[in-house]
């Protein structure tokens, strides 16, 4: 088999596509509900912080060119010690996977397909990226340059149309009720902006890895950009009040966007959405599967694909009982999880990297 | 016979992606003919009954399917329901008695509110129209004193019936001097803010006796008979969700030149000159300030109003 390669576009575009669909669901009201009109400066240091994480991923992975994240845990803790770590590794990416595939479906159920079965769309989602997964990083890599055109452009579209809307009085008093709540906003989406270090599942395939910055620079930049943008425009329209009672105030905005006699246009604004889904789908499931694979030293990923896919369906389909204990769960219970892969674990690695290396 | 088999189980397959595709179909699909498209709705709360009333109007789909054919004597764009219930989900659930389609509350564009419900709360119908899928934030709200049903039967001096007049009403950029515009999208706003209570355009109806043979054609009457016209005039005026009074035409200029909402206006001012007679300038632009100050121990604001303006 040959050795996947991918270039520092394509990662730009993965990585771009594997925040941003979920990003723009549950925290902007989220954040208008933890930081009021200040939700704008928790996205920006959510951001900071992001561009900070995936500078210390450069770092790390660049110490172990050839590695992945979970090859490099094991090659510094020891077989015993990365074999644990590899395998909470497992569990995160597959309950990650999950959160995801639910938010899609229960997105689609409670704004737009009501009588449908949430079974049915999760299970529509995860066999079509099942097969992508099948097919190998690089296709997906390919779909996701297509994908990331396709969703920057609508976006970039949302954003232009929405300008004379924007009332830049509305973030008035900045800061008014203290730093606290800006901090508890952007512990939140910092879970979003920390999937960065995704970066360092997909370092080895990089043709150019020194070309690794750009694509988290962009990657962070572009999502912090966006989402500053959009909560501009959600808190100057809803105000921060009602945003946060909205559970996706930017569908709310979208539903309201009309272009000449052209009204109703969210339904376009959807199907790009969705392609995006696809891809964070796909990817998040690919990693769980590349874990495995990881865990177990086995020389190839593609039995795995069918039982990895119909776990993380069920996991998606019994892990919440509606669509509120997702929001909650993002809330009050993910921003103390997520931080450990994507931070503490990779933190661990590089120290015990540098002891090694000051011993030898 | 190798070849052959391999070639019937082709066309097995074939023959069964074929028959996929006739059982297939959207799960949630809409068509446009199933649904029954609510033009407006008017709400009021009846306090002897302790239930809520509400009508809408409905577009009759022979008039937008037929074209042409749909003309002759009964050119009524839309139709009236009146049904009762303890809540507006309740209400609004009768109306499937008289309807054959799904209400469908997308194009919903207007909605007017009796004073009744609106002195009672408006928490009490807010919820359903926030949560409601298919309904827009952007729909206008009014608030009328008068008989809701009344307001709804009203016909309209140039437009084709009363919801086509309200929409058009708040779609237009000049002479918005008499009432506030606000949607729903303000409103709730302008409530769940601090410091900010909601206001909507007050609507009410004129009786008058037909001034031309046309007129009376058009409202369906014959010529000894009254019509009945919508206008929009004055202010309601908010504590919380609570309706608590009313602006006149006057108050209401003021306070939109404080609002900084006059846009397209005249305002009549004395000649600078000392001529008599008054001149009239047309408003190009209006900057509006507010400052709070104590005065004696008490909150107070001083307003400071610029009009930038041409004549004519």
């Amino acid at each position: 088999m040959t050795i996947e390669k991918i270039n520092t576009w394509q990662a730009t575009a993965l990585l771009t596509m594997s925040i941003i669909p979920t990003a723009i669901l549950f925290p902007p009201a989220v954040l208008a509900e933890l930081a009021g009109r200040d939700a704008w400066l928790a996205f920006l240091l959510a951001g900071v912080l992001g561009l900070l994480l995936a500078g210390f991923i450069i770092i790390l992975s660049s110490a172990y060119p050839e590695y992945n994240l979970l090859q490099i845990g094991e090659a510094v803790m020891g077989p015993f010690f990365g074999k644990m770590i590899t395998l909470a590794y497992v569990f995160f990416f597959i309950i990650v996977s999950a959160i995801v595939v639910r938010e899609f479906s229960a997105f689609m159920v409670s704004s737009f397909m009501q009588f449908t079965p949430l079974e049915i769309l999760s299970g529509v989602i995860v066999t079509m990226a099942m097969y992508a997964i099948y097919l190998g990083l690089e296709v997906i890599c390919r779909v996701s340059e297509i994908v990331f055109i396709v969703v920057m452009t609508s976006l970039l579209f949302f954003v232009v149309l929405s300008i004379p809307e924007l009332d830049l009085r509305s973030i008035l008093p900045v800061v008014d009720s203290g730093m606290q709540p800006v901090f508890n906003g952007s512990i939140v989406f910092f879970v979003w902006t920390g999937e960065i270090f995704f970066l360092s599942m997909l370092y080895p395939y990089l043709n150019r890895p020194a070309q690794a910055w750009q694509a988290a620079v962009i990657t962070v930049s572009v999502v912090t950009i966006f989402m500053v943008i959009s909560v501009f425009i959600t808190e100057s329209y809803f105000g921060f009040q009602l945003t946060s009672r909205i559970l996706f105030p930017l569908l709310a905005y979208v539903r309201l966007i009309g272009i000449g006699f052209w009204e109703r246009i969210e339904a376009l604004v959807i199907l790009i959405w969705v392609a995006g889904m696809y891809i964070k789908i796909s990817f998040f499931i690919y990693m769980a599967v590349v874990a495995v694979k990881q865990l177990f030293g086995l020389s190839q990923y593609r039995p795995l694909i069918l039982p990895m896919g119909s776990l993380v369906f069920i996991l998606s389909v019994i892990m919440f009982e509606n669509t509120i204990e997702i929001s909650v769960f993002l809330r009050d219970v993910w921003p103390f999880f997520a931080p450990l892969y994507a931070l503490i674990f990779p933190l661990l690695f590089y120290l015990t990297h540098l002891v090694k290396s000051l011993k030898s | 016979m190798q070849n052959q088999r391999f070639y019937g189980r082709k066309l097995l397959v074939l023959l069964l992606i074929v028959s996929l595709l006739l059982t297939g179909g959207c799960w949630d699909r809409e068509e446009l003919e199933e649904l029954a498209y609510v033009l407006a709705m008017a709400i009021d709360y009846l306090p002897d009954e302790e239930k809520f009333e509400v009508t809408t109007a409905i577009i009759r789909p022979l008039n937008i399917s037929g074209g042409e054919q749909g003309g002759g004597g009964d050119v009524e764009p839309f139709r009236l329901i009146t049904t009762k219930g303890d809540t507006l989900s309740t209400a609004l659930e009768q109306q499937n008695a008289f309807v054959a389609r799904r209400m469908y509350f997308a194009h919903t564009e207007v909605v007017i509110i009796g004073e009744n419900l609106a002195r009672r709360g408006m928490h009490t119908v807010l919820d359903r129209f926030v949560r409601e899928r298919d309904l827009r934030m952007s729909m206008q709200l009014f608030i009328t004193s008068e008989d809701v049903k009344d307001v709804m039967r009203s016909g309209s001096k140039i437009e084709e019936g009363m919801p086509v007049f309200l929409t058009r009403w708040q779609e237009r950029k000049d002479g918005q001097i008499l009432a506030p515009v606000v949607d729903l999208r303000i409103f709730v706003k302008n409530l769940l803010s601090s410091g900010i209570d909601p206001v909507l355009p007050r609507l009410s109806i004129r009786t008058e006796r037909p001034i031309s043979p046309q007129e009376t054609e058009l409202a369906g009457k014959d010529s000894s008979e009254m019509v009945v016209y919508p206008k929009v005039l004055g202010t309601a005026v908010f504590k919380g969700d609570k309706l608590t009074g009313f602006l006149n035409d006057y108050e209401t200029l003021g306070f939109l030149y404080v609002q900084e909402d006059i846009q397209h206006a005249t305002v009549m001012i004395d000649d600078p000159l000392g001529n008599p007679g008054k001149l009239v300038v047309f408003i190009l632009r209006n900057h509006a300030e507010v400052t709070v100050l104590q005065k004696e121990g008490a909150p107070a604001a001083r307003i400071e109003v610029t009009v930038e303006g041409e004549l004519c």
